[in-house]
């Protein structure tokens, strides 16, 4: 139990402070369609033109290499400085690259990861399907071996940034026969396979970010399997693993920063009473303290569950009391915030607009990647060692 | 600040080597007893407390001391809520970070023992008088009032009245302390922080113990052909118990690296701490309670001594208001 930053990562931490200041996009990132790609994708050219593409990744593959402190201090600042998130960018940055760095041929490392890391090709991430979520392992698209290549048959829903994405990290069925979890392959599927066809989905917020994905006999070239043939599962699950809780840095400081807006909103709007402002109100007050001290928490248990990774090969479950706190926390501080808005938090083109849209957006935190209720699960059963229930 | 959360080797040792030690002289079955109650069974092992260093572990190593900080008081207090160790071993820590040189070498030693006194309102020390209420004070010598500006150290009242406490497995009595002549005085707000974390530290590891103990009985108790922690709604219970108390020792461990690192700093984070912690032992509480059934409402069981040694804690120099009303005054989180 100690501070750990040293001097030299001090002046890291300036590097990057200085960096980020002055090359952060300005202009507002585009809420959807190609226009929001292209900016994503620009912004990670950027990043990789200045050296700072890929802090973790192998420096073989173009990346920094640098070890954990240096990351989290990039995350830190990254987020701190107000950078837009990696949006299409974050699959093929946070998900399949480190696949392939861990599982990949070297033929698959030298076709993708360069490409990735210049922001010239985005991927999306065809995992759940219309019968398939929590239960991943039930998965049903098919794909059958046909001399060199695999002909898939199937269904994939809610593939964040499918429509425009180049590639796509796919799991598959390839042996029907072997046990649920055995007989599936993780395969690379570029997008423009023919037979392949992306019907993009509206969310509740009325936002078009995720697709439903349909396969008809498409091609793919059995190279394209990743770790081996009837081994997707493990190949997934690795992955999950390879995140040592990082990225969680980014979440947690920009919910940080939604929670002082939110304060400085409070010190200049009215309480509903009309007598004073809504700081002044002790229940706001109050609901306000709270609600910054859990955000403070959040940022303590990431600390922690990086410590207790930076000691353990692969991390521990201790991840999903992170993902918990912050799934249920989130939604939290947005009904808080429509609370406080009153009126005015219902119309979408006021100074207050925003607000409305990321109520709505954030239901999704405790949902995607994993259920609030899953992830309760896990925490019963691998961390705490209650008797299982249904295997998820 | 990037900061390591777990325990360093040398902090890691000496929490196993107090850990032992309280599981075999304090371990919780003790409260079952009357004769243990009120701090009685530490007053029986005092000296061997003393003889582990814990009366002077911040204590600079020139006036005797182990040099060492909060960092490893607080570990060490997280065990202290573990074992429901009486209030006035974390009263006597928090002394020696006000004694002088004439009352420190007799805490040290274990001869000198100090109790928390609990204002009934906010304390200012230009008042001639405040009500307080001392807390597990059989016996002690002196008694720790603190607020904001300044802590003191002022000899134990002889007329205190006894009272009966929510949690009777401690002592509480009520006095009117004399604030004109204090025995020590530090200024500043360093024993806010100090006595803040040490209380969230103590919380922290009581909501930790009751998270343990729900899912063992969880793991035991069996209805319907298996046992209950393989029913969902136990399962995420307990789920719950542990998400809280990682997010009280994760906070209050932050905290405590934040408040060495920048001694005037705002109180934000210490507060989140108190906040949180305070929290986290309540709640958990009642879902011990909860998750044993029929055999967690009785007296005979562990469940309610955690719960009522909660509200204790959470109550001392305290409230959730006033935590809320400091973490909204600050400045805001530390980066
Ligand atoms: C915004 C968003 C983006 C997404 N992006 C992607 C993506 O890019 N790629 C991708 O592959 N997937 C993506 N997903 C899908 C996501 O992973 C699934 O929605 C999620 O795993 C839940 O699956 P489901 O929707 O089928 O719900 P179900 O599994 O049908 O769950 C329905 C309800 O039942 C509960 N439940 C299910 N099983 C259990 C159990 N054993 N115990 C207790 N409760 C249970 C769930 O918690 C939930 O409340 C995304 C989802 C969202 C919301």
């Amino acid at each position: 139990m100690k501070i750990i930053e040293t001097s030299a990562e001090r002046a890291f931490r300036e590097e990057v402070r200085e960096w980020l200041e002055t090359n952060v996009p300005r202009d507002k990132r585009p809420h959807d369609g190609p226009a929001m790609r292209e900016f994503d994708m620009a912004w990670q050219r950027a990043q990789y033109d200045a050296g700072w593409a890929g802090i973790s990744w192998p420096v073989e593959f173009g990346g920094r290499g640098l070890p954990l402190v240096e990351q989290m201090i990039w995350h830190e600042e990254y987020s701190r400085a107000g950078a837009p998130s990696s949006g299409n960018m974050f699959v093929a940055l946070s998900h399949a690259g480190p696949t392939l760095i861990n599982e990949g041929s070297d033929e698959q490392k030298a076709a993708h990861l360069p490409r990735i890391l210049k922001g010239e090709v985005t991927w999306c991430q065809g995992f759940s399907e219309p019968g398939s979520g929590s239960d991943l392992g039930s998965l049903r698209t098919r794909a059958e071996i046909d001399g060199d290549h695999l002909v898939v048959n199937g269904s994939k829903i809610w593939t964040t940034y499918a429509p425009g994405s180049n590639f796509q990290e796919l799991l598959v069925r390839t042996d029907p026969s072997a046990g649920k979890y055995k007989g599936i392959s993780w395969v690379i599927c570029p997008m423009d396979t023919p037979g392949i066809e992306v019907r993009p989905i509206r969310a509740m917020s009325g936002i078009t970010h995720f697709a439903q994905c349909f396969y008809d006999n498409a091609r793919i070239p059995l190279s394209n399997v990743v770790g081996g043939l009837n081994n997707g599962w493990s190949v997934a699950m690795t992955t999950l693993g390879f995140e040592r809780g990082t990225a969680n840095i980014a979440h947690q400081i920009e919910l940080s920063r939604t929670v002082e807006r939110l304060i400085v909103i409070a010190g200049e709007i009215q309480a509903p009473d009309g007598r004073r402002r809504a700081i002044e109100d002790d229940a706001i007050a109050g609901e306000l303290a709270t609600l910054r001290a859990e955000v403070a928490a959040l940022r303590s248990m990431t600390a922690l569950t990086i410590s207790r990774n930076m000691r353990q090969p692969i991390p521990g479950p201790e991840g999903n009391l992170v993902a918990l706190q912050f799934g249920e926390l989130i939604r939290k501080v947005m009904k808080f915030a429509l609370r406080l808005l009153g009126a005015e938090g219902l119309e979408r083109e006021t100074r207050f607009g925003e607000w409305a849209l990321e109520y709505l957006e954030c239901f999704k935190w405790a949902i995607g990647g994993g259920t609030t209720e899953i992830r309760r699960n896990a925490i019963g059963e691998r961390l705490l060692g209650l008797p299982r229930g249904p295997r998820a | 600040m990037i900061v390591d959360l777990l325990p360093t080797e040398d902090q890691e040792a000496f929490r196993d080597s107090v850990a032992a030690l309280l599981a075999d002289e304090l371990p919780i079955a003790r409260l079952h007893e009357e004769a243990a109650f009120g701090g009685a069974a530490e007053r029986a092992i005092w000296g061997t407390l003393a003889e582990l260093g814990l009366f002077g572990l911040s204590v600079s190593e020139a006036r005797g001391g182990f040099g060492c900080t909060l960092a490893e008081e607080v570990t060490v207090a997280r065990e202290f809520g573990k074992h429901l160790v009486s209030p006035t071993v974390l009263s006597t820590m928090l002394a020696t970070h006000v004694a002088g040189d004439d009352i420190l070498p007799a805490i040290m030693a274990g001869e000198t023992r100090v109790a928390f006194a609990n204002p009934l309102k906010p304390v200012d020390f230009s008042n001639d008088t405040a009500d307080v209420q001392l807390i597990d004070a059989e016996g002690v010598d002196y008694v720790l009032l603190w607020n904001a500006q300044e802590a003191r150290l002022y000899r134990a009242p002889t007329d205190a009245r006894q009272a009966e406490c929510l949690d009777d497995t401690v002592g509480l009595a009520r006095a009117v302390l004399d604030l004109g002549s204090p025995a020590a005085r530090r200024e500043g707000p360093w024993m806010l922080r100090a006595a803040s974390l040490m209380l969230s530290a103590a919380l922290a590891g009581n909501a930790e113990a009751t998270c343990a103990m729900a899912v063992e009985y969880g793991k035991f108790r069996e209805q319907f052909g298996q046992p209950i922690g393989s029913f969902q709604s136990i399962k995420h219970y307990c789920a719950e118990m542990a998400r809280r108390a990682e997010a009280a020792v994760a906070q209050t461990l932050f905290a405590t690296l934040d408040a060495l690192e920048r001694e005037d700093g705002n109180l934000f984070e210490v507060a989140a701490a108190r906040l949180l912690a305070g929290d986290a032992a309540r709640e958990n509480g009642r879902f011990n309670i909860q998750i044993h059934g029929g055999i967690g409402f009785t007296y005979e069981a562990d469940a309610h001594l955690f719960l009522k040694r909660a509200w204790l804690l959470s109550a001392l120099t305290s409230s959730e208001r006033i935590e809320q009303a400091r973490i909204i005054a600050a400045d805001g989180p530390t980066a």
